[in-house]
């Protein structure tokens, strides 16, 4: 043996590492079709899939099982990742993910604030604090600091673009709130030199205060090279809201109250707090403005200098509630088609919701309204998909067990089913997509730092497209 | 050919002996870790990944793999020890290029053996790993189908290990003809008294730490590995040319 070694040992080896890194390959080509990714017919038959194509994919930060369902056949495709910004270009170029923010377009920033109203009535208390600190004369340095109580304040919106630190536009909404007491609190501070007769002010900070827990969230979309902005409302505000044009971006100068060039294109008078303006979506260079008025939807159809092309009430129950940081729907665009997911109660996260499926070309065409779209058991639901195609409705949806809230739903892994309903409304199939997600979520997750990001390593279902048999992709692109 | 295939297995009998002891120590000790780090059921239950690396088996396959790294140092060197075959290998009728050539595919071949076995050893972990969930009745649950691949391509320390990416694997296959190259570069340098050449070798090992920092992946990796693989020439390039000279005897 010792002699056949010293005569023929790098061959034996060169053997044995050809051999293993043989098994290597094939344990690696059968743990890439090793993933559970089945459909299992729940209700109807599946011949209700011939014609519809859907991609999508299952994928954590590491790796992606791309799956394509065509007439009803899954084919699968295992992409491995070599670093975490892969995994963030893909989700990045994900149109529905966007759906949930409240501003559809990233690289804008948009934010709300208040300032105290004109015609409001001020309570203004002041206090001078030392701070122990002298200038070079040796006068006393003080912090003078005003609190104004005010029973009204207008809304201002900042947007500024992602990648431009001086493009920001800075407008006054029109949108006010009053109030019956002093309840909104303005902190000013000024910095100021103590003389014998006077405080001479050094710094001063401005009266203007977040707008965050006031439930009043902008809306950015962009259609026709544009950005177009909405203020999503709320029963307490009054004046008028509607959709703003920034035709053009400026530096950003503290001393001035406005800056940017902003042209207010659709004016909507909030009757006192009965209209809501809860939405706005950019459909093929159409501007969908979303509305309540007396707890019914609206939507209304304008081009992009603000004229009015149509306007629906869609047969649903009524919605009540904000929503949840200003997004009280879901709406999954896809070329010239536009799909509105509403729960009666404004929840993204519910068991019952309504949809409206509409083509968008000069005037808003209804293809589908469903009512009272539940599930079984009385679970809660979330959307991952909405498309129309060959007159078939095709709703990708994520089901939770029972007993699982609409705050935990990060913790559990969804069911997701595919349902397709027919132009009636009547449901024609129900499918059930089997997935090992549900392992993920089972063995404790440690957070993973893949360079200077946080992971949690769990899969997510995302749809990347739906199509018909045509093979025209209806990619869902804003 | 002949005469060098006979040189090669010369070369690698010496080192086959010791890697296997080094091998057989790493997996032992990687199976002895994980067991000891199953025994706590909280680790136990986290991820295939994360049992196995706070267990320290990726510590032990570090040790490992510099102990093989040293083995290749003591195998050139043991050649002016004791008998000083050195100077046999000198007047052997085959030309010193193939010389340095049978050293670096020994050492070549000695590093996958031991890359690969610590593949298997993996494996064996993570059966280990899933008979201990099995002990347990609610254990069962906490088995991932297809769990070692997810762990293999989720663990960031296991992508640098066992890249599963044609970028990572690139990065790995250069990194192991550079490991050896730099090594006998070094020791050639060494013995021909031209330490400045030793700076190279420290490139090498600042490259291969770079490309492991990045991730193996990114611009900044492709970069390293068209860098590393000049330096890969060049040091074998400059390691024949030494050998040539007479550098080495």
């Amino acid at each position: 043996m010792a002699r056949f070694i010293k005569k023929h040992g790098v061959t034996a080896v060169l053997l044995i590492n050809i051999i293993l890194l043989a098994i290597l390959m094939l344990w690696l080509q059968n743990s890439l079709k090793a993933a559970t990714f089945d459909l299992e017919d729940l209700f109807g038959q599946r011949d209700e899939l011939n014609g519809i194509c859907i991609t999508g994919s299952l994928h954590d930060a590491g790796h992606s099982l791309e799956f394509t369902l065509e007439d009803g056949k899954i084919t699968t495709y295992t992409t491995i990742y070599d670093s975490y910004s892969d995994y963030l270009d893909q989700i990045r170029e994900y149109p529905y993910i966007w759906s949930l923010s409240d501003n559809k377009n990233t690289d804008i920033l948009a934010s709300i604030s208040s300032r105290i109203s004109n015609s409001a009535e001020t309570l203004v208390q002041e206090k001078e604090i030392a701070t122990g600190e002298f200038t070079s004369f040796g006068e006393e340095i003080v912090v003078k600091k005003t609190v104004t109580y005010a029973n009204e304040v207008d809304y201002y919106c900042y947007v500024r673009l992602f990648d431009g630190l001086f493009e920001t536009a800075l407008f006054k909404t029109g949108i006010s709130r009053k109030s019956d007491r002093k309840e909104f609190m303005f902190e000013d501070e000024s910095h100021c030199v103590k003389t014998e007769n006077e405080l001479i002010p050094i710094y001063a900070s401005q009266g203007v205060a977040s707008a965050y827990n006031h439930r009043v969230y902008p809306k950015v979309v962009k259609a026709g090279g544009k950005y177009f902005v909405t203020i999503t409302t709320n029963e307490f505000c009054s004046g008028s809201g509607g959709i703003y044009r920034i035709d053009e971006f400026e530096r950003y100068d503290y001393e001035r109250d406005r800056f940017g060039r902003v042209t207010k294109t659709v004016d909507v008078d909030l009757k006192g707090g009965k209209v809501e303006v809860i939405g706005l979506e950019a459909v093929s260079d159409k501007l969908l403005l979303l509305l309540k008025d007396n707890n019914r939807l609206v939507l209304r159809l304008h081009d992009t200098d603000g004229s009015l092309l149509d306007e629906i009430k869609p047969d649903i129950p009524e919605i009540r509630g904000d929503g949840e940081y200003g997004n009280s729907y879901m709406c999954f665009v896809n070329g010239n088609n536009a799909h509105i997911v509403i729960n009666s109660e404004s929840k993204i996260v519910a068991d019952d919701f309504s949809i409206v499926s509409l083509s968008i070309g000069d005037r808003i065409e209804l293809n589908h309204i469903l009512k009272d779209f539940r599930t079984n058991g009385g679970r809660n639901q979330a959307f991952l998909a909405v498309e129309s195609v060959n007159e078939k409705l095709v709703v990708i949806n994520g089901v939770y067990e029972v007993g699982v809230k609409a705050e935990d739903i990060y913790m559990h892994a969804p069911e997701i089913q595919i349902n397709i309903f027919d132009r009636s409304g009547e449901l024609k199939y129900q499918g059930k997509i089997l997935t090992d997600m549900k392992d993920d979520y089972m063995v404790p997750d440690n957070s993973y730092s893949i360079r200077e990001w946080h992971t949690y390593p769990r899969r997510s279902l995302d749809i990347l497209t739906i199509s018909g048999s045509d093979n025209q992709k209806l990619t869902g692109v804003e | 050919m002949r005469k060098w295939y006979h040189l090669l297995n010369e070369e690698f009998s010496g080192i086959l002996k010791p890697l296997l002891v080094i091998c057989l120590f790493n997996t032992a000790g990687q199976l002895l870790l994980v067991k000891i780090r199953a025994r706590d059921f909280e680790a136990l239950i986290s991820r295939f990944e994360n049992l196995y690396i706070s267990s320290g088996s990726v510590i032990l396959f570090t040790i490992c793999l510099l102990a093989v790294v040293g083995l290749f140092v003591i195998a050139f060197y043991r050649h002016y020890w004791g008998s000083k075959s050195i100077y046999t290998l000198m007047t052997l009728p085959v030309s010193r290029s193939k010389i340095y050539l049978a050293m670096f595919v020994s050492n070549c071949l000695g590093l996958m053996l031991f890359y690969l076995l610590n593949f298997v050893t993996v494996f064996l972990s993570y059966c280990l790993y899933v008979s201990e969930l099995n002990n347990f009745s609610s254990g069962k649950a906490y088995i991932m189908n297809n769990g070692l691949f997810l762990g293999l391509v989720r663990s960031d320390v296991f992508r640098i290990i066992f890249p599963l990416t044609l970028n990572g694997q690139l990065f790995l296959a250069i990194a192991f003809l550079l490991i050896p190259a730099a090594v006998l570069f070094s020791v050639i340098s060494e013995r021909g008294l031209r330490y400045s050449n030793l700076i190279l070798s420290g490139i090498s090992i600042f490259l291969i730490v770079v490309g492991i920092s990045q991730g193996i992946a990114s611009t900044v990796t492709t970069l390293v590995n068209v860098l590393m693989t000049i330096l890969l020439v060049l040091l074998v390039a400059i390691s024949i040319r030494l050998v040539n000279k007479n550098s080495i005897s």
